[in-house]
């Protein structure tokens, strides 16, 4: 269908029910095959084109991030949220299109270049060690995907810069001007997320040729006025410090959108509603969309913004508070956390907890939910999964009640995680569910520890998914297709939640135990050669006999003088 | 026979002067490898002192993709970092020493003395990219920056390893001997930096440190409101050297190296010339510091 390179930028604002702000920038570029278009491209990253041909990759997605997505406040049933709400740190997750005894390799590789390309560790992902490929979690089930992550990984400017050099504006034009730094690494969750698809060596269903989306999502806390304003008013000027200074001329469509969740109460600059407004927005949006669902009570409502070429003035677009209402954001049907139980050094368990957030309703008929659970478990904490014990509603329940199917990868001393995909089938009305897992912990060798051991070790976040739930944004008509955000909202995404990431204290040795060895073994010697030279060349009261002789001599020596 | 004695011994001054000069090679490229080898908040001023010198060395020409920095840990977007995705390297803050636009190569546990000597001489495993290569030839000028914790012969990276000087020596010796650098400048702000480069024997090596043997290097100064010390001395004050020139300024080697003063640094800048052939005045500071390349207008496009 497409022939030709396509660049599009769009910026959304959603203002969060605890007064945050959600910026989300999302820049796709598309290229059209290899076999009709050739090897040459103007908007497309050459870097990111020849990374697919080089290891056969069909869809990858590479994510950093900083901070906790809060599920409660900031929701975690809507499309941008299940998209973009990620794991501290690194993760990447690959599927390639070449065959099953390759597929280790091409990791490993492409685990090296993605470090060299965006300035982070990555590379400690190459190790059998640190990645898995799991068989049911994802979409894809052919099992050639890998999934690896690095949830201490640090997410700074060094990153974002590689990141920005794929545009083809880079950060000098577009909505990708915006991005002041300090402004940026201030908020409280900043995730930039790299998602791409190609069907170069493979048929994809939804793709032809290779699709790059890159997104950067960041929750702001706009500047609050003096008096502590619950919902603050804000403006893109003052969330960045920068106004828009025009579109990318590279791009084909370049538009600034704002969500607001609840129903239509929002009042533009001069029209005058029946209704008290809400909020008002600084200027006239060019379209009004309207999400056409008519089961929820509540529907959201986006005005969009088209930018013009550069040239004219610079654009900024401002949303005041008149009355401030409280909504909350629609949240998963469970909400999921994760900790450490037990103390000491040689043992403990995981729990992860399932709270209803009273969402489902059950049916006369017995309805169930899915969820499903993807953990990965480095190897020095060894999981004893025949302790895995399911509880609902505070009482423990047979494993086969409740546990659809469960797939364990036992970890390896120092070759693989432990893996463990699990499904659960839970009663609709259950109010809290939890799992638990006992684990020991293991030795690591001297040169194994880190230079910071004394910290701990990191278990990355565990994936919750909710199988058969889908979250997606209707807004009927015919808006697909032409701007690729709003195609992304409108699309099913699966709803899924990340879980925290746990810090499990091990038994670190003395650092220092080196030089007290090498100090005591010392004295140790000291003391024995000392008090050997001393028993073989020292004579009893030789000290007297040597004084007596001394003063003898010199009662000579007077005598002769005198 | 006399005349036999007379062109033995001709040929033998000659072999020694080619001993002494680096190369025939001309100058063709510069590279940069900046080092921090410490973590730790409280170690901020050895990141900020190697982003001092990551700042100048490519405002005076040197590109990206000719410098390798190793930092072993992040200060801009660390936590206890009140201004974050900056850092700087004096209480007025005027600088942001991070930027918009910084490339670390080496982060983080990444930066041990195996991954510095593979660096240095290049040898690498298959699949490491190139951005992480050292990838100088017999015409590269390198200027090798370190900085951190160190003592008598020796670099500590990180609180778990050291970088001894018999390591550098023999690191540089290899580099010499795949002609991997014409010149090679190696700077060191640590304590008793000098002791760092005892055991150097190759030639086209110039070599300064902070310290010498039996003196520590001292922090500058404390900066109140980030909460920690931000630069060195050593690195200051080259700094204010530096500050002061732009590209097309011919400061020689000579007069960075006078310029340091003992009783400012409160330690003795102490350098090496002896495997050096050129005279440190007649070296433009360009030569290690920056990229400046002599460009020939031609008129027509292919000759």
């Amino acid at each position: 269908e497409l022939d030709a390179e396509v660049f599009t930028e769009a910026l959304l604002l959603k203002p969060l029910p605890d007064g945050k702000v959600l910026t989300h920038f999302h820049f796709q570029t598309t290229a059209p095959p290899t076999r009709t278009h050739g090897r040459h491209h103007h908007v497309f990253p050459k870097s990111i084109y020849q990374l697919v041909h080089k290891f056969k990759v069909r869809e990858m997605e590479l994510s950093f991030t900083q901070g906790r997505w809060n599920y409660e406040r900031w929701g975690g049933y809507d499309p941008i949220s299940n998209a973009n709400a990620k794991p501290p740190g690194v993760e990447l997750w690959a599927e390639f299109d070449v065959p099953h005894s390759q597929i280790d390799d091409s990791w490993k590789n492409l685990s090296h270049t993605l470090s060299g390309l965006f300035c982070a560790s990555i590379n400690f992902l190459d190790h059998s060690a640190s990645y898995s490929a799991p068989r049911w979690s994802f979409p894809s089930s052919s099992g050639k995907l890998r999934y690896g992550t690095l949830p201490r990984e640090a997410v700074c400017t060094e990153n974002l810069t590689p990141w920005l050099k794929l545009l083809p504006c880079r950060d000098k034009d577009g909505l990708s001007s915006l991005m002041d730094r300090s402004a940026i690494y201030k908020g409280f969750y900043h995730s930039q997320r790299l998602h791409l698809k190609s069907s170069e060596f493979g048929s994809h269903e939804t793709v032809k040729g290779m699709v790059l989306e890159q997104t950067l999502t960041v929750v702001l806390q706009p500047n609050t006025l003096p008096g502590k304003v619950s919902l603050p008013s804000f403006s893109i000027g003052s969330l960045f410090g920068r106004k828009v200074k025009g579109k990318c001329s590279l791009s084909t469509s370049s538009n600034v959108y704002v969500l607001s969740e609840f129903s239509d109460h929002g009042v533009l600059m001069d029209e005058i509603d029946h209704e008290t407004p809400v909020f008002k927005l600084s200027s006239r949006p060019n379209r009004v969309i309207r999400e056409t669902d008519s089961f929820q009570q509540v529907g959201s409502v986006i005005y969009e913004y088209t930018l013009e070429s550069s040239g004219s003035e610079p654009f900024d677009l401002g949303l005041q508070w008149k009355n401030p209402v409280f909504w909350s954001s629609k949240k998963a049907p469970f909400h999921t956390s994760r900790f450490l139980t037990g103390s000491g050094n040689e043992r403990g368990a995981i729990a992860i907890s399932m709270k209803s957030n009273g969402a489902v309703v059950s049916e006369p008929g017995g309805c169930s939910l899915r969820v499903g659970i993807f953990q990965v478990v480095p190897w020095y904490v060894k999981m004893y999964y025949h302790t895995l014990r399911v509880f609902i509603d505070g009482e423990a329940k047979p494993f086969e009640d409740n546990v659809e199917k469960v797939s364990v990868s036992p970890s390896e001393d120092k070759v693989s995680p432990g893996v463990m995909e699990i499904a659960l089938r839970l009663p609709c009305s259950v109010k809290t569910a939890a799992m638990t897992v006992e684990f020991d912990k293991g030795f690591l060798h001297i040169d194994e520890y880190p230079p910071d051991a004394n910290q701990g070790f990191d278990i990355p976040s565990s994936i919750v998914h909710f199988a058969g739930l889908a979250s997606k944004m209707n807004f009927g008509g015919n808006f697909s297709g032409q701007v690729p955000l709003l195609a992304k909202l409108q699309e099913e995404t699966p709803v899924r939640a990340y879980t925290e990431v746990l810090l499990v204290p091990l038994t670190t040795p003395d650092f220092s135990m080196p030089y007290n060895v090498i100090t005591i073994a010392c004295t140790v010697f000291a003391l024995y050669f000392g008090s050997l030279l001393n028993a073989l060349r020292r004579r009893a009261g030789e000290e007297e006999r040597l004084l007596r002789e001394k003063g003898k001599k010199r009662g000579l020596l007077t005598w002769i003088l005198s | 026979l006399w005349a036999s004695i007379v062109t033995v011994l001709c040929n033998h001054s000659g072999a020694s002067d080619s001993f002494f000069s680096s190369s025939s090679a001309t100058h063709t490229n510069n590279w940069a490898v900046l080092v921090c080898t410490s973590r730790f908040w409280f170690n901020y001023r050895h990141m900020a002192n190697t982003l001092s010198l990551y700042r100048t060395v490519k405002r005076l020409g040197i590109p990206d993709e000719r410098i390798i920095l190793m930092l072993a840990d992040d200060m801009a977007c660390n936590a206890r970092n009140k201004y974050p995705a900056q850092v700087f390297n004096n209480e007025n803050h005027r600088l942001n020493l991070y930027g918009d636009n910084v490339e670390v190569d080496y982060r983080g546990y990444e930066v041990t003395v195996e991954n510095f000597l593979r660096v240095l001489t290049g040898r690498h495993e298959t699949a490491v990219p190139r951005s992480k290569r050292l990838l100088s030839d017999e015409g590269s000028h390198i200027l090798v920056y370190m900085t951190g914790h160190g003592g008598d012969e020796f670099l500590k990276f990180q609180d778990s390893e050291e970088l001894q000087s018999h390591d550098l020596a023999d690191a540089v010796k290899q580099m010499k001997e795949k002609k991997r650098f014409k010149e090679l400048l190696i700077m060191a702000d640590t304590c008793q930096a000098a002791t760092l480069f005892n055991q150097l024997q190759s030639p086209g090596v110039l070599t300064i440190g902070s310290s010498k043997k039996g003196e520590n290097s001292y922090s500058h100064h404390l900066d109140p409101d980030v909460g920690v010390s931000v630069v060195d001395r050593f690195t200051f004050y080259t700094l204010a050297f530096f500050e002061r020139l732009n590209i097309y300024d011919d400061a020689s080697l000579g007069s960075l190296f006078k310029s340091y003063n003992p009783k400012l640094l409160m330690s003795t800048a102490y350098y090496r010339t002896d495997l050096y052939q050129r005279h440190l005045d007649e070296v433009p500071v360009t030569d290690f510091f920056g990229s400046v390349m002599e460009t020939i207008a031609t008129d027509s496009p292919y000759r």
